[in-house]
């Protein structure tokens, strides 16, 4: 037992040591060139990956003191974690260091990375490079001279100098093989390729050679960075490409329609951009991903268009929400299109089943071809809406309560397609109860409602006399197919009240001028929660069964689960094309 | 230091455990001649049709009156039977027979039963598997004592194998070999555990008692679990077809079967059920389904082995525990019956028709009358396809119906 | 004692066990009853059972049993919450959690049956009715409610119910079975399987009940007699006749003599031996008793479990482990917990889904568990389940259990754990290459003893009961 506590120090130990310092002590620096230097202009110019995390001092502050983090610490659930012995054991270790170099280790990290950490992929030497500058090169020295000595003494009874030392240019290098650190002035450098080492030595110490900044690509993208990302990325698509690496760019093909019609575009541009940043923003009050690639409206293929539109014009509506909207989704994507170029985007086996689906659908739509009649009536502009649904007054209550959801369009020539849409809508109604017979589920019964002078088509299902007043009845009362149109809107709901509300919201609202966006999507944590608190029996008995608890433990971990979303205000995302870029945001802003 | 595969083979008293490791290519398991099959000898694929198949629907009198008035439903239509004769023809759902059949690599007996049905699944499907009555006893059945017989003076591992989840037929019940039920090829390893722990396992079982106890018998079985895991894991390899079998449970069971066969095993026996066939209500969707699984399966199943040059060694059985009522019933379905026909197909077979249609006219209690006892179907593949004298294994001397090519 | 069952004196077989010198009242015969009347029990328990009188602590068992079933599960949250997916399968899951939750009678509050879940599951192989063909959670949860009311009650209530119970009625195809077109299926299954065996009834008897079900329907997932469709002619059933119904025509099967020799048999069989079948004359005095007491079951239960036969070496180790038993039982006697989905898929692979049995005749049980496949892939649920992130030993880990009940190191655990799970105890030279075994593995605590279990697991002894 004895031997197990001292390994487990050892590896705690050692841990921290890399992780934190990572480091080796260095006296006399010849010819030290590098002080004014920024990490980019060390970095060699076959750089094709680049991350910048320019203030990770400022970084850390903004986590701990972030509500999110406060509200954690108040859970029992972390107390409970921070008092088990192998976080305290831990703790004491870290007081050791702590004490050891003179600093606690709050100000040791502040002092060692606040100059910033850089890390590069170097494509000539196949190496990663780590650069951190320091605040303070002699305190950086003193620390990381005591951990050496810790660690060595550590390891004493192994017998082995777990950081032999040599010597390159009259740095001292430490490490063995091709993983090695050294420390030149306020800079920390460590690779896993000696020879990039050297060269970032060579660099450091014989002043200013061709570095990543000279490359144009990496010049541009500089010039795009907005504001002041947290964390920012480059990635060299091109060579990478070039180089024949991503063998799954080589097919202009993407694995299923779902993911074309998310990606597809993104394909397209991936195939031929010459690279991508990534910027992400952490503030207080939320935190932002950024994507962005370079753009040209001619790199679409003809088979895309219906991804971005006529040279690359497509723009989703604003969307359409109501007070109960949990998720809204606005799009751009002539689905028709996609459809009838199927043969172009997917390989052959997607392809067959899009043909027996395609027969299958024509055949349930009445004859009618399910590509160019019934998705070809649609225009582009699609959005989907999901509600929770309220169940204060209504009844049947279902024993699982699920959200609604509707697709919401407009028509092309509306007059002519609105009859064939219902047509439709109804004789699918008519099928569902076909089968709904066979399989011994409750009958849909078909309706007209007049709302706000439209018509609306409602089917709902028919009840048992004992479920009239049932709080636990089937899940299928959670939904009353319905199709509603106002003007040349068309609204496909899963229940009669979403297509209500959706119809009041689209009432009056003057057709806007479009947003940049190409898709936009916005999800409300704070109602999505109150959705799961509606389930909260339903998912306590999940807990019970799937986490083996017991009824109180669920009911706890339910509780937890709830209180973290509750952190949470909402989650968006948006795709645009604009200024010669193609930008991906994600953004989730927390409750401050 | 023993080794792993002496530990098996000790450990057991199981005999012939090869067991070469999982590393061990194929080429060396064939040389070393211990899990090939190198005579080249003749395998049986046996499919069970549960639930008892209606024979009536399957080959079909369709110019039969009494046929079509006793099945105002159900009947299959002369523009819809796929024709064998003038007067009888497959469902339309068995295009696979019909294609086998006209490949010359299927045989149809057809009136296949036993004297005094019994209607009960259980018992008639028990009088099947042991070619026994209840009133006497039933320890083993028809195929296990095949096994028993064919053991004698070689011992085979793995001599016989039933693919699938159900529980073993007790066709295959034998006095000295435990036939192992394997329900996929992945699922018969031992995934969570290691080299040590089978070690452990095995010296534990060692000279340990091997009476016929209920101990005895998880002992023998453990033994044979272990070792029979490891020949599989060594012998499934990689195998490719051009064959595409359908992507139903009996085809994936099939294919498994043909992989097996390539590999190399000295199996002689594979055992595979498709069950369902117990249609007392609205039997068309399903009989229809049901066949089109089979027929299509065993189709791809024939032209693999073709493919593979396995064609004429192996030969494939079809068959229910009973056929069904004439009548169908008010719920669009039929009722438990007595004679219905038995298909062998492969390239060892004569094909076509033998035996008589049974009369739909004649009844026996509402049931077509047999006219062939299965024993007679038993003997022709024990004497001409197995190579056994069949009179020792069915109790009595049946004689062989002219279904293979001599 | 004579070692041939065919010579056992029924007097001393069914006379109550009473603790001696030589056959002490301890914690391994009580694992044994637990094991046989539950899912097994933890060693805790074990050490309370085994201060009491064996004989009190079973009539406890019973009444215990007896209480719960007056407590309809309906009202059961778990129950309702799983219903409300509409999948048999999480019927399934709801149905393994009250099983490894049963506590055996003590001084707690009153919570599941560990016998009235046991039984449960007899009646459900007996009286098989599989989801995949009933197709509706409803029905099968209402059937569930049947066994469970009658499972220690009434055996005549409970054929009659069973009869009129959708579930049943779908499973057996009689749910459309009009005057023209008996459907004879679920009348063979009343003689063959529920009530009388092969061999107590001719085919013609069947044809006979069968007329007497006729008009017995199923109309929106309930039961109705439909008079239009009924045969009001005369029938004739072993040996009686009359212008039956349904209700006449199992009261004719439920007087026959085979039935309580058929059930005692199967009841013999499921609590006490697999093999060979029980004798006829031990068969007979609980046959006459199941008589005698108008068909209650409770009865002989008791006296089942309380019997010399039961702590005799005829019965001790002389029956497989069930998966159910193999699974739950694991996690039962270590204060287990997991996921039950997991569990339940698992149990299902290795031949035993509950609602969901593999043909009308229910599982077989005995040898029929045990086959290549179902041996490999015990051992392999067994290991995922020690393994498996959510399993947990009395909220804890195996190291704190085992270090809760002092038997931290490898002999002491061996010790411990053959008494605690094998009816046959393994002899000195497999514990000792089992603490080799121990001493040979690595990782951390709770991982080396789960390894150790898991071995353990596979060995042939692992599988008796």
């Amino acid at each position: 037992m004895k031997r197990r506590r001292q390994s487990v120090l050892t590896t705690l130990f050692c841990g921290l040591l890399w992780s934190t310092f990572y480091s080796g002590a260095a006296s006399a620096q010849p010819g030290l060139q590098s002080e004014e230097r920024s990490a980019l202009d060390l970095l060699p110019p076959g750089c094709v990956a680049v991350v910048e995390i320019a203030h990770p001092d400022q970084l850390l502050t903004t986590l701990t003191e972030h509500a999110v983090w406060k509200k954690i610490l108040k859970q029992p659930e972390y107390h409970a974690a921070v008092s088990n012995p192998g976080y305290l054991m831990f703790l004491g270790i870290r007081t050791h260091i702590e004490t050891q170099i003179g600093m606690s280790w709050r100000e040791a990290y502040d002092t060692v990375l606040g100059g910033g950490v850089t890390i590069a992929f170097d494509q000539e030497t196949q190496g990663v490079v780590t650069l951190i500058r320091s605040r303070d090169a002699g305190k950086l020295q003193s620390a990381a001279k005591k951990l050496i000595e810790l660690g060595r003494q550590d390891a004493k009874f192994k017998g082995k100098d777990p950081l032999p030392e040599v010597d390159y240019r009259g740095i001292t290098v430490y490490g063995k093989d091709d993983g090695r650190f050294a420390i030149v002035g306020p800079w920390l450098v460590m690779v896993n390729k000696n020879k990039l080492g050297q060269k970032l030595i060579d660099t450091l110490l014989d002043g200013s050679v061709d570095s990543v900044s000279d490359n144009k690509q990496f010049a541009n993208a500089r010039t795009t960075i907005s504001g002041e990302p947290t964390v920012w990325g480059w990635f060299d698509v091109s060579t990478v490409r070039d180089a024949g690496l991503a063998k799954g760019l080589e097919k202009n093909q993407t694995p299923n329609p779902a993911v074309e019609l998310l990606a597809g575009g993104v394909l397209t541009n991936i195939r031929q951009t010459p690279y991508i940043t990534a910027a992400l923003y952490v503030s207080p009050e939320s935190t932002r991903l950024q994507l962005a690639a370079p753009h040209k409206a001619e790199w679409v293929e003809e088979f895309r268009e219906y991804w971005f539109g006529p040279d690359g014009s497509g723009a989703a509506e604003p969307p359409l929400e109501t007070d109960s909207t949990i998720l809204s989704l606005s799009t751009y994507r002539k689905v028709s299109d996609m459809w009838l170029r199927a043969g172009d985007l997917f390989d052959e086996r997607i392809n067959d089943q899009l043909a027996k689906a395609d027969a299958n659908l024509t055949t349930l739509f009445s004859g009618k071809d399910f590509g160019e009649d019934i998705l070809g009536s649609f225009s582009p502009h699609l959005q989907l809406i999901v509600n929770r649904q309220n169940f204060e007054n209504v009844f049947p209550k279902p024993a699982i309560r699920l959200p609604s959801f509707a697709l919401a369009g407009r028509l092309e020539s509306a007059e002519e397609t609105r009859t064939e849409l219902r047509r439709t809508f109804q004789s699918f109604v008519g099928f569902l109860n076909v089968i709904g017979a066979m399989e011994g589920n409750p009958q849909l019964d078909q309706d007209i409602e007049i709302h706000r002078d439209n018509k609306i088509y409602t089917a709902t299902f028919v009840l048992e006399p004992s479920e009239k007043t049932s709080e636990r009845a089937k899940i299928q009362f959670n939904f009353s197919p319905t199709l509603a149109f106002a003007d040349d809107r068309f609204f496909i709901a899963s229940t009669k009240q979403l297509a209500k509300d959706l119809v009041d919201a689209s009432h009056g609202e003057q057709r806007t001028e479009r947003a940049a966006s190409n898709t936009v999507a916005r999800l409300d944590t704070e109602k999505l929660g109150q959705v799961l608190d509606d389930n909260r029996e339903h998912l306590i008995a999940q807990n019970m069964i799937k986490e083996g608890h017991d009824r109180g433990e669920a009911e706890r971990q339910i509780h937890i689960l709830l209180e973290l979303l509750s952190l949470l205000r909402e989650v968006s995302f948006d795709v645009r094309t604009t200024d010669g870029l193609l930008k991906l945001e994600l953004a989730i802003q927390t409750q401050k | 230091m023993t080794t792993r595969r002496s530990f098996l083979k000790t450990s057991f008293g199981t005999s012939a455990v090869v067991s070469l490791g999982t590393t061990a290519p194929r080429f060396l398991l064939r040389a070393c001649g211990a899990d090939a099959n190198p005579a080249g000898e003749n395998i049986l694929v046996v499919i069970q049709l549960s639930g008892g198949n209606d024979g009536l629907n399957t080959i079909a009198p369709f110019r039969e009156e009494v046929y079509r008035r006793a099945r105002p439903v159900l009947a299959v239509r002369s523009e819809d039977a796929l024709k064998i004769d003038d007067s009888l023809g497959f469902h339309p759902a068995a295009q696979g027979l019909s294609d086998l059949l006209e490949n010359n690599c299927l045989a149809i007996v057809q009136g296949v039963g036993y004297p005094n049905p019994n209607r009960s699944h259980f018992e008639s499907m028990d009088i099947w598997h042991t070619c026994r009555r209840k009133t006497s006893i039933r320890k083993d059945g028809w195929l296990g004592r095949f096994l028993d017989v064919s053991q004698q003076g070689k011992a085979i591992n793995l001599p016989a194998i039933h693919l699938g989840h159900e529980q073993q037929p007790l066709a295959l019940a034998s006095q000295e070999i435990r036939v192992p039920s394997v329900t996929s090829l992945r699922k018969f390893r031992l995934t969570e555990s290691s080299q040590k722990m089978r070690q452990t396992i095995a010296q534990i079982g060692r000279g340990a008692s091997s009476g016929d106890d209920l101990l005895g018998f998880v002992q023998t079985s453990t033994g044979s679990a272990l070792s029979a895991s490891e020949q599989i894991e060594v012998a499934s390899g990689n195998y490719s077809t051009d064959i595409t079998y359908p992507d139903s449970g009996l085809a994936q069971k099939l294919k498994t079967v043909a992989q097996l066969i390539d590999s190399g095993l000295q199996t002689r026996i594979y055992y595979v059920t498709l069950d369902g066939f117990d249609t007392h209500s609205r039997q068309a969707p399903v009989h229809a389904a049901l066949l089109k699984e089979l027929s299509s399966a065993l189709d791809s199943f024939v032209r693999d082995l073709d493919e593979h040059g396995h064609g004429n060694r192996v030969l494939t059985m079809a068959f229910s525990e009973f056929g069904r009522r004439l009548k169908e019933n008010a719920s669009e379905g039929t009722d438990h019956g007595a004679a219905a026909p038995v298909f062998l197909a492969g390239q060892g077979v004569k094909p076509g028709l033998h035996g008589k249609q049974p009369a739909v006219h004649d009844l026996d209690d509402g049931d077509v009358k047999f006219h062939t006892d299965f024993r007679h179907v038993y003997a022709t593949v024990l004497d001409g396809w197995l190579g056994v004298a069949s009179a020792s294994i069915l109790g009595d001397t049946y004689t062989p119906v002219p279904a293979l090519k001599s | 004692m004579s070692n041939d069952i065919m010579a056992v004196d029924p007097g001393w077989a069914w006379a109550p066990f009473e603790p001696s010198a030589e056959q002490p009242w301890n914690r391994r015969r009580a694992a044994h009853l637990c094991r046989r009347a539950g899912f097994g029990a933890t060693s805790e328990e074990l050490d309370r059972i085994v201060k009491t009188d064996p004989t009190d602590f079973v009539a406890s068992v019973i009444r215990q049993a007896t209480a719960a079933a007056q407590i309809d599960p309906a009202a059961d949250a778990l129950a309702t919450a799983m219903l409300a997916t509409g999948n048999s399968k999480n019927l399934a899951a709801w149905w393994l959690y009250r099983m490894l939750n049963s506590q055996w009678p003590g001084d707690n509050a009153p919570s599941h049956s560990p016998l009235l879940e046991k039984l449960a599951l007899f009646w459900h192989g007996h009286f098989a009715t599989g989801a995949d063909k009933v197709d509706d959670v409803e029905m099968m949860f209402d059937q569930n409610r049947l066994l469970r009311r009658h499972a220690v009650g009434d055996l005549g209530t409970m054929v009659l119910e069973i009869s009129r119970n959708p579930a049943m009625l779908v499973y057996l195809d009689s749910a459309t079975n009009r005057k023209a077109h008996p459907n004879e299926n679920f009348a063979r299954e009343i003689m063959e399987l529920f009530c009388l065996g092969e061999g107590n009834y001719s085919e013609r008897d069947i044809q006979e009940l069968a007329r007497c079900f006729t008009g017995w329907e199923v109309r929106r997932n309930s039961f109705r007699f439909n008079r239009f469709q009924h045969d009001t002619g005369s029938k004739s059933i072993l040996g009686e006749t009359g212008a039956f119904g349904g209700e006449e025509g199992i009261a004719v099967v439920l007087k026959q003599k085979a039935l309580p020799r058929f059930i005692v048999g199967k009841l013999i069989r499921f609590f006490m031996f697999d093999e060979p079948s029980a004798p006829e004359q031990l068969v007979e005095p609980l046959a006459q008793l199941l008589r005698r007491s108008d068909l209650q079951i409770g009865p002989v239960i008791e006296r089942i479990l309380a019997s010399n036969l039961f702590h005799s070496s005829f019965a001790v180790g002389r029956k497989v482990r069930s998966p159910v038993e193999l699974g739950i039982g694991l996690l039962r006697c270590l204060h287990g917990s997991s996921n039950l989905e997991l569990v339940a898929r698992g149990l299902d692979e290795i031949g035993q889904a509950v609602f969901y049995p593999p043909n009308v005749k229910g599982w077989d049980g005995g040898r029929s568990w045990i086959n290549t496949s179902t041996l490999l892939g015990r051992s392999n649920l067994v290991g995922e389940i020690l393994r498996h992130d959510k399993t947990r030993f009395a909220g804890q880990s195996l190291e704190s259990l085992a270090t809760r009940y002092g038997v931290a190191s490898p002999p002491k655990l061996i010790e411990w754990l053959d008494e605690l799970f094998l009816a046959a105890p393994l002899g000195t030279r497999a514990k000792q290459e089992l603490v080799e075994f121990a001493a040979q593995t690595s990782g951390n605590s709770s991982r080396r003893i789960a390894e150790l279990i898991h071995t353990l697991s596979t060995v042939p002894q692992f599988h008796l009961a």
